[in-house]
C-alpha cells in the first residue's frame, strides 16, 4: 500500500486545485479529492500502478461532471420553486454557476494571474481537456481515454479552450 | 498552436504548479488525511478480497478431497477384485489366512461363477432342444 500512498502523495496537490478550477470552492473540491482516493482505492488498488495516473484522472473527472451535474439540478430546482421559469431563465440559471466564478476566485483564493481566472470562465469539457493536455500533460490519445470521449472530441475542446483563451485574456487585458 | 499559445500555456503550468506547492496549510493537512483514509480503505478492500478469496477457495478444496477419496475407494474396490486371484495364489502359497473381506468378496465371485456356468448350461440347452 505504499506504492498507492506514494502515487495518491504525488497527485493530490494538482487533484485538488483541478477540482477548485471546476468548483472554485475549497470544500467541493476536498469532496471531489475524497470520492477520487476512495474509488480508486476501493476499485483498483490491486490494478498495475502504471495504470493509476489515468484511472485517478478519470475517476476525478467523472467526480467533476457529477458535482456539474448536481450543481445544474439544484439550481434548477431553487429556480423552479421560486419562479415559474421560462426556457431562458433556465439558461440563466446555466450560465449562473459559472458567472460566480471570476469573483468568487478573487474573494475566496485572492488568486492572482489573469490566465488562471481566464481558465475558469472555460465550459467544463475545455477546461478538463486544456487542463489534461497542458497541465498535466496527457498526450491526445490518453485525454480522450481520461475523458471518455474521441480524439477528434479532444482536439476541438483543446483547440477551443485555446482560442477562448486567448479572447479572455486579451478582454481582460485591455 | 501559435508562439503566444505557447507562451500562455507555458506562464499557465507556472501558475498551476505554484497553486499545487503553495497551498493553504490546512488544506495540505486534509489532503494528507483523505490520502491516508483512502490508503487504509484500499487495505480493507484487500484483506476482504483476500478472505473472499480464501473461501472462494473452500468448495474448490471440498471437491478436490472428495475426488482424491473417491478415486481412492474406487482404487481399493479395484484391487480387491482385481487381486483376488494374487492373494489366493499368496494365500496358497504362504498360508497366510486371508482376511474377512477378502474371503466374503473371493465367496461371492464363486457363487456368481457358478451361477453364471449354470445358466450357460441352460441356454445351450434350451438352444438344442429349439
Amino acid at each position: 500500500m505504499q506504492d498507492l500512498d506514494a502515487f495518491l502523495k504525488t497527485v493530490q496537490n494538482r487533484a485538488f486545485v483541478t477540482a477548485r478550477l471546476a468548483t472554485s470552492h475549497d470544500d467541493e473540491a476536498l469532496d471531489i479529492v475524497q470520492d477520487s482516493m476512495l474509488k480508486l482505492a476501493r476499485n483498483y488498488s490491486d490494478s498495475d500502478p502504471e495504470d493509476w495516473p489515468k484511472l485517478f484522472q478519470r475517476i476525478l473527472q467523472n467526480c467533476i461532471k457529477d458535482w456539474y451535474r448536481k450543481q445544474k439540478v439544484r439550481s434548477v430546482l431553487h429556480w423552479w420553486q421560486q419562479h415559474d421559469q421560462t426556457e431562458e431563465e433556465l439558461n440563466i440559471v446555466h450560465d449562473a454557476i459559472r458567472a460566480d466564478t471570476p469573483q468568487q476566485n478573487q474573494e475566496s483564493f485572492q488568486l492572482t494571474g489573469k490566465i488562471y481566472q481566464a481558465l475558469q470562465q472555460l465550459p467544463m469539457r475545455q477546461q478538463q481537456a486544456f487542463l489534461l493536455r497542458a497541465w498535466w500533460e496527457y498526450s491526445t490519445e490518453e485525454t480522450a481515454q481520461i475523458m471518455s470521449c474521441s480524439q477528434g472530441s479532444v482536439k476541438t475542446h483543446y483547440s477551443r479552450a485555446t482560442g477562448a483563451m486567448a479572447s479572455l485574456l486579451q478582454k481582460m487585458l485591455v | 498552436m501559435s508562439n503566444n499559445d505557447d507562451q500562455m500555456i507555458k506562464q499557465l503550468k507556472q501558475q498551476l504548479d505554484q497553486e499545487a506547492s503553495q497551498l493553504k496549510p490546512e488544506t495540505v493537512n486534509a489532503l494528507d488525511k483523505l490520502r491516508r483514509e483512502a490508503v487504509q480503505e484500499a487495505e480493507k478492500t484487500r484483506s476482504k478480497g483476500f478472505q473472499w478469496n480464501y473461501w472462494s477457495y473452500a468448495p474448490a478444496l471440498a471437491a478436490s478431497v472428495l475426488v482424491v477419496m473417491l478415486l481412492i475407494s474406487t482404487n481399493t474396490n479395484d484391487n480387491a477384485v482385481v487381486d483376488v486371484p494374487i492373494q489366493i495364489s499368496e494365500i496358497q502359497s504362504s498360508e497366510i489366512q486371508p482376511s474377512g473381506f477378502e474371503i466374503a468378496v473371493m465367496n461371492e465371485d464363486m457363487e456368481l461363477l457358478e451361477e453364471d456356468v449354470e445358466f450357460y448350461l441352460w441356454l445351450a440347452e434350451e438352444s438344442v432342444s429349439g
